[in-house]
């Protein structure tokens, strides 16, 4: 997944629904659908599979589906590398600093978006819309330029910030159809009971949007951990790399010594892939509140 | 009213009126607001203005261009490389899109009924979207190598093919090779953007047409697509930007080759600046390369504007 | 009351904010600069440490974990050995990223002291004023005489030393001895022999010969090394010789001897299908010499001079050339471990184990490894840019490359000859 998803409002509001889901008792449609799903995990199985196969059987005429023998030494030897393990290192420090500051910086925003109508709202709308389009090429030399001037090259400061710049807007466009959906009353009574506009935000709209915040970070966390221009451009030192530069660094590296870097491919994957197990539904649905709320 | 109630009233309206013209939500807005202008649209400023210099290796390190004007663009605009690098991107990004919606509503559409599993079976294909395009671009190359890899391994047992095929050195097949990795990866987003877009049309309405003998493929066409409409232009633009965009994607697999067939504007501006150290020129050409996103999304903006309006 | 005190929180909750958001973005940036791990980010501000100077030396072989890497370090290792009070703090950057990080670090002020540059590239950074002019420090030193002349060649500008020869690789044919005395034949020793031998050698399913075309500069050496045996150099690409050597290729890739995936590999998957058995012969440099011993000890191999073509077999010559930042603040302790690293005793012990071959003609060769003596001999016959293509040497090597990949994709030879030669002089005096 790349960090430049744009989630947008369509503003027609959700018709209908409850229909009456009926069970389908066909085993034919099962099967398809498990087909069709096996299929499209097909390269996944293959990166998967391939990190298990010894050197001579990467080059086997026909390529084997199972590993046979299977050997973790591909991975025991893309762990011993230590670019590896602080690429991942890293990685982790600079996603959960992105989601962070991400947090910070765009859920307020997204409230004030969601509740304020000044005529500029239109405009910081389409800005965070729009910057959202741009791709990573046309800011990497000018970023590299400015954080250099302000120290901030090779530091996890300077990638965090960097990477924050792509998860916001996204963020803020995720964020805003949960606090569309507050209703006003529960903010007025707030300040009627005495909070002022910061502590209603803080105390009222907050917990309400837990389930929003854990999408945004999600998404953020995990656009961050893919992030791989801004890396390879604001990180210089190999030792500030992400995993996402050293493994791309690797594939010179390995020439044709697939199976390990299928593992090392893996291995960088992996926690991306476990974070998505376990908060897919929050993933799923803040991609669905962003196409279908208005 | 006693006078208290009153200038209570009163005041309370008063601060109405105070947060209308200047609310205190509005200030959670600053922090974000002045980090995307710091972040973004200063060096988005910048690589603009870069495209109006002549900036070679030695200029980068002392800091100081010449300006040369619309020398650049003159330049980039009459070089039979930066139109095809532009119609390659063009036409690289309108076959994933049209290719992934396709795929996304066959998907979400297969996903309708109600299988045991399908919550998993939908989460899963979602994979495809979530692992980081460094990777998936790499497992695609093996996957598609000429001697040793998969696809050919499989052609070659059913007697497709014989021998090896180098489907990324050549330039069709190259071409079509990242259009593939592309939709692979983004049809499973457009997917669960569809789903929750099917998911809101009344199934009164298909029994409706059920009962009136509509066929399953009438019944599509007269009812699933109108309805989808909204939702199939959201995804088609968000798919559009995304794509436009791409970049990790290509420069892993194929480096913009072979012989520039897949050469996208992204990757012919990251070989300007980074390669042939020409960032006047690498400038001209991501300058160009926001135009038509922009334009897009003004578009797109309106007619959502209109809709929250109605 | 109530609503004065709201009014008066109001202002105050504003001010506040607007405080705190300003604040706190600032601490973000200056605290979180200072949390990064001890990288060293350049060597022009390298601190005097408790024992003594630090310089930066940056290089694209390898790291501590790669076989190309290793005796780079351990060479290095002798000299802080032998130099008390001196580190070298090395580090490695991928080639693929080594020029373009040179470049951004130069324009963040950041340069290393050396900087071990390949040779196309190193009169371009003269050219940019990144590197020191050492013509000084060689007259003094007084051993410029013993490089081979075309080497030596690389690291002028503008009448000016600015590098000083690291080592140098040439390419050669490396040969299964098993399957070609299978199929009763000898290494070609000229390019129509070659062409004959190879496609003799394409049967069940293998090729006679493979090399490495892929996009850029890397497969740029065949075209390169075939037109110079015509007796033509890559600026003048549009001649007979470029016809003739573009003809060829594609005549080898219809009879089978060349498989066409050649234009989709680097020279590592050159090696590997050569390992591998599935081409007889490869076209290779002298890197994959211990490669080839460590990863098919089976195979039965040597290597033979490239072969001959009307006019010559002159060898593409890779080199690397040790350069002084123009930046830097040590300069004399970096030349005193270029010096160093050019004696030929300790080259002697390095460049084997290294895998390539010296850059000066009194180094021993105590190996008495015949493939390296085959190689060292093809090297004294070597071709590297010079001149006015030199600084745009990897604009160029990238245009010729297309070229055959043009051809290859069916293109008529005369007209993507003439496209790519307009280029070509483009880029030169552009």
């Amino acid at each position: 997944m790349s960090n430049d998803t744009v989630t947008i409002t369509t503003g027609s509001p959700r018709s209908s629904i409850s229909a009456k889901r009926r069970v389908t008792r066909r085993p034919g449609v099962f099967v398809l659908a498990l087909l069709v799903t096996l299929l499209y995990l097909v390269p996944i199985y293959w990166m998967i599979v391939t990190s298990f196969k010894q050197s001579d059987a990467i080059f086997a005429k026909p390529p084997s589906l199972l590993p046979v023998p299977p050997t973790i030494e591909p991975f025991i030897s893309v762990l011993a590398n230590e670019n590896l393990l602080q690429g991942l290192l890293n990685t982790f420090v600079i996603a959960v600093g992105t989601t962070i500051l991400a947090l910070l910086l765009a859920v307020p925003a997204a409230y004030a978006l969601a509740r304020v109508n000044v005529p500029f709202i239109s405009v910081i709308l389409f800005v965070f819309l729009a910057v959202q389009m741009i791709p990573a090429v046309n800011l990497a030399l000018p970023m590299y330029m400015l954080f250099s001037k302000l120290g901030l090259v090779n530091t996890y400061a300077g990638l965090i910030i960097a990477n924050a710049s792509l998860a916001v807007p996204l963020a803020i466009t995720i964020m805003r159809p949960y606090f569309l959906s507050l209703p006003n009353e529960v903010i007025e009574a707030a300040k009627t009971d005495g909070c002022n506009s910061f502590t209603a935000f803080l105390r009222i709209a907050l917990p309400i949007s837990v389930p929003g915040i854990v999408t945004m970070g999600t998404i953020s966390f995990m656009g961050a951990w893919g992030e791989f221009v801004f890396g390879l451009s604001l990180a210089t030192d190999v030792q500030m790399q992400p995993a996402t530069v050293v493994l791309a660094g690797m594939t010179s590296q390995f020439g044709v010594r697939w199976n390990d870097l299928m593992a090392a491919s893996t291995i960088v994957a992996l926690p991306v892939l476990a974070i998505f197990v376990f908060l897919q539904r929050y993933v799923v649905s803040g991609l669905t509140e962003g196409a279908t709320k208005g | 009213m006693s006078t208290r109630a009153e200038n209570r009233a009163a005041a309370a309206h008063h601060k109405v009126a105070a947060a209308r013209r200047f609310p205190n939500e509005a200030l959670l807005l600053v922090p974000a607001v002045i980090f995307v202008v710091a972040t973004v649209v200063y060096p988005l400023l910048y690589n603009i203005s870069q495209s109006f210099f002549d900036i070679g290796i030695a200029e980068i390190v002392s800091g100081a261009g010449k300006w040369v004007g619309f020398e650049n663009y003159a330049d980039q605009l009459q070089r039979p490389e930066f139109w095809a690098a532009l119609g390659i991107s063009v036409s690289y990004t309108a076959a994933t899109v049209v290719l992934s919606v396709i795929v996304a509503l066959l998907l979400a559409q297969l996903f309708q009924l109600n299988i045991p599993g399908r919550d998993y079976m939908r989460a899963l294909i979602l994979l495809a979207w979530i692992i980081p395009t460094v990777i998936s671009a790499n497992v695609w190359r093996w996957l598609l190598d000429g001697s040793y890899g998969l696809l050919n391994g499989m052609l070659r047992m059913f007697g497709i093919i014989d021998g090896d095929v180098f489907w990324l050195g050549e330039p069709v097949t190259a071409f079509i090779a990242v259009v593939a990795a592309s939709v692979w990866t983004f049809a499973p987003l457009g997917m669960i953007l569809l789903t929750a877009g099917l998911q809101s049309i009344p199934h009164s309405l298909y029994e409706a047409a059920m009962v009136d003998g509509a066929s399953r493929w009438q019944r599509f066409l007269n009812i699933t697509v109108p309805a989808l409409k909204p939702v199939l232009y959201t995804t088609a633009f968000l798919l559009f930007i995304y794509t436009f965009k791409t970049f990790d994607t290509i420069f892993l697999m194929t480096g913009g080759g072979p012989g520039g067939a897949t050469k996208i504007l992204p990757v012919y501006a990251y070989e300007q600046a980074f390669i042939f150290f020409k960032f006047g020129k690498a400038a001209v050409a991501t300058t160009i390369l926001l135009v038509i996103p922009t334009v897009l999304s003004i578009l797109y903006f309106h007619s959502i504007k209109k809709e929250e309006r109605s | 009351m109530i609503e004065h005190n709201a009014r008066r929180r109001a202002v105050a909750f504003r001010s506040i904010w607007a405080t705190v958001g300003v604040v706190g973005l600032a601490a973000t940036l200056v605290g979180c600069g200072t949390e990064a791990p001890e990288s060293a980010e350049g060597g022009t501000e390298a601190p005097e440490s408790a024992e003594g100077t630090t310089i930066s030396f940056w290089q694209y072989y390898g790291d501590t974990t790669m076989p190309q890497g290793v005796p780079l370090y351990d060479f290095i290792k002798r000299y802080e050995d032998s130099h008390e009070g001196v580190n070298v703090d090395v580090r490695y950057i991928p080639y693929d990223d080594f020029y373009r990080t040179v470049i951004q670090s130069a324009a963040a002020g950041d340069a290393p002291d050396i900087t071990l540059v390949n040779s196309l590239d190193t009169t371009s950074l003269a050219q940019a004023g990144l590197i020191q002019d050492l013509s000084d420090r060689v007259d003094e030193w007084g051993e410029k005489d013993a490089y081979f002349p075309g080497i030596w060649e690389t690291t002028q500008y503008d009448g000016a030393t600015y590098g000083i020869p690291h080592l140098a690789d040439a390419y050669g044919i490396y040969y299964n001895k098993t399957l070609l005395d299978d199929a009763g034949l000898t290494p070609p020793k000229t390019w129509d022999e070659m062409e004959k031998t190879a496609a003799e050698l394409s049967v069940d399913g293998r090729h006679g010969l493979a090399a490495s075309g892929i996009e850029g500069v890397e497969g740029s050496t065949p075209l390169i090394i075939r037109t110079l045996a015509e007796g033509a150099e890559p600026t003048e690409l549009d001649s007979a010789a470029g016809a003739t050597a573009l003809d060829s290729f594609q005549g080898m890739v219809d009879s089978g001897a060349l498989s066409e995936g050649f234009l989709t590999w680097i020279e590592d998957d050159v090696a590997s299908q050569f390992g591998t058995g599935e081409a007889a012969m490869m076209l290779n440099s002298a890197t994959y010499i211990s490669i080839l011993r460590e990863q098919y000890p089976d195979l039965d191999w040597s290597v033979s001079l490239l072969p001959e073509g009307s006019e010559s077999r002159t060898t593409w010559l890779a080199a690397e050339n040790l350069t002084i930042s123009a930046s830097s603040e040590y300069g004399d302790e970096a030349w005193d471990l270029i010096t160093f690293m050019q004696d030929p005793d300790e080259l002697a012990v390095y460049l084997p184990a290294r895998n390539k071959l010296p850059a000066r003609n009194d180094v021993p060769d105590e190996t008495g490894d015949p493939v390296r003596a085959t190689f060292s001999e093809q090297l004294e016959d070597s071709w590297a840019p010079t001149g006015d293509m030199a600084p745009v040497a990897n604009e160029v090597f990238t245009l010729v490359q297309s070229a055959l990949q043009q051809k290859l994709s069916g293109g008529d030879t005369d007209k993507v000859l003439k496209d790519v030669q307009a280029k070509i002089d483009e880029a030169i005096s552009g």
